[in-house]
Formats: C-alpha cells, structure tokens, sequence
C-alpha cells in the first residue's frame, strides 16, 4: 500500500493501490501455500494440493474483482 | 514665477480618467476628488486622488491571509470530493473492509481444502498450521500497513507493530 506521490489525503487510498493491494496479498498467500506445497512427499499430494489451491484462488481472485468494483463504481454517493 | 495650476472640468476629467462622469461625481462626494471654488478640478490633485482610490479598492478586493487559507480548505474539500465520487480515492476504513472480506473470502476457500487433499488427520492438521500461518501474515502485513498509513508514513518504512510471519519451520511431511 504505497503511495509513490505521497499525496494521498489521510484517511482516504488510492482505489489503484487497494486493487494492487488486494492482488499482491492473494499472491502472497497463493506463492507461500505453494512453498509450502513443495514439502509434500507424495506426488499425488502435492498435484491435488496445487489444484485445491488454484481453485480457492480463482475463486476468491473473483470476489475481489466484484468487491473493488463495489468499493469504487457501484458504490452510491 | 509661480506656475499655474491645470485645471479640468467635471466632463474633462472623466474624458482624462476614462469614466463617467458618475463616476467623478461620486468621488468628489467620497473625498477622492476635490472641486474648487469655481466647480473644476485641479488636474494633477486629481489624479492623485484617483489614484489613492484605485488603490484603496485594490486593497478591499484583496482576499486576507485567512480568506485565502479558507478559499485553499475549500478547494482541497470540493477536489477530495470529486476524487472519492469518480472512484479515484475510496476511504481507508472502506479499502481495509475490502481487503479484509478478500481474506476471509480465502479462509472460506480454504477450509476444506486439507480434507479435499487428504484423508491423514496428521497431514490435514499440518496443512490447516499452514493456511493459517499465511492468512496470519497476510493479516498482520495488512495491519502494519493501515498503521503506517494512518501516520502518514511509507509503509515499506514503517517499523510498527508486526507480530508474525508467514509459518516457519516447515516440517517434511
């Protein structure tokens, strides 16, 4: 969540950088789980793992689309 | 010698001020402008006169120190406002909300995934210590962030409280 210009008001970000945000914070999540995958043993495992892991990412990479636009379009003054 | 003083009448004046004659009558009667005994004006106290008034009205029309601080709050307002209508800027309590319910939108996605991978209780367990660990991260990050950017600080330098990070000493399974 950084700001490069710095002229941000207090209390208020920039809809561009919660997006980014949102984005970056589902890839963190997605790259550890994917580390974490890695000491699996069983090959089986970890194909089922990577699968799981997709899906519930897709998924919630979806919501976080619909939510932005939410927070930013949709939302009524 | 003593030289003679040029003088004007009312309608000469407002042909050299380039008003109307209104006008001159006005700042006579306002003081800027004063006749002599025979109705004219001496030329050159009236243009000094008109001069002092113009000047005066400069200084009415200027906006003071706090005019122009209040002009600058309400520029800064009304530019805020537009900002958060067209989308650009959205409130930070909002931003977190949003970025909170995407966190549970992946708790929520990943509660059944151990279950889904697995039928080991023990590697389901491990697995659950996993998610969690990342969502805890994911979380604290989030809170250090909102921390720095309500006190107005780069959040990359920002030395707040963070209490966790993402799990460490994995284990083989």
């Amino acid at each position: 969540m950084i700001d490069p210009d710095n002229q941000t008001p207090p209390g208020y970000m920039r809809a561009e950088t919660a997006r980014d945000d949102v984005g970056l914070v589902i890839d963190i999540v997605r790259e550890e789980l994917l580390t974490a995958r890695d000491n699996l043993k069983d090959d089986d495992l970890k194909e089922a793992f990577d699968r799981e892991i997709e899906r519930a990412i897709d998924k919630v990479r979806k919501q976080a689309d619909l939510k932005i636009e939410q927070m930013t379009l949709g939302k009524p003054n | 010698m003593k030289q003679r003083a040029e003088t004007v009448s009312a309608a000469g004046l407002a042909v050299l001020l380039k008003v109307d004659r209104t006008v001159v009558a006005r700042l006579a009667s306002e003081g800027f402008l004063s006749k002599l005994a025979d109705g004219r004006y001496d030329e050159r106290e009236a243009l000094l006169g008109y001069i002092r008034h113009l000047r005066e009205r400069a200084k009415e029309r200027a906006p003071s120190a706090a005019q122009s601080r209040l002009q600058d709050a309400r520029a800064k307002k009304l530019e805020l406002e537009m900002s958060v209508r067209s989308g650009e800027l959205i409130p930070l309590d909002d931003a977190m909300a949003g970025v909170d319910f995407v966190i549970g939108g992946l708790r929520i996605a990943f509660a059944g995934l151990p279950a889904r991978v697995t039928r080991e209780v023990d590697l389901r367990r491990k697995i659950e210590a996993e998610i969690d660990a990342c969502l805890a991260a994911a979380c604290d990050n989030l809170n250090k962030t909102r921390e720095a950017i309500e006190h107005g600080v780069n959040p990359l330098d920002y030395s707040g409280a963070s209490k966790s990070s993402p799990a460490k000493g994995r284990r083989k399974s």
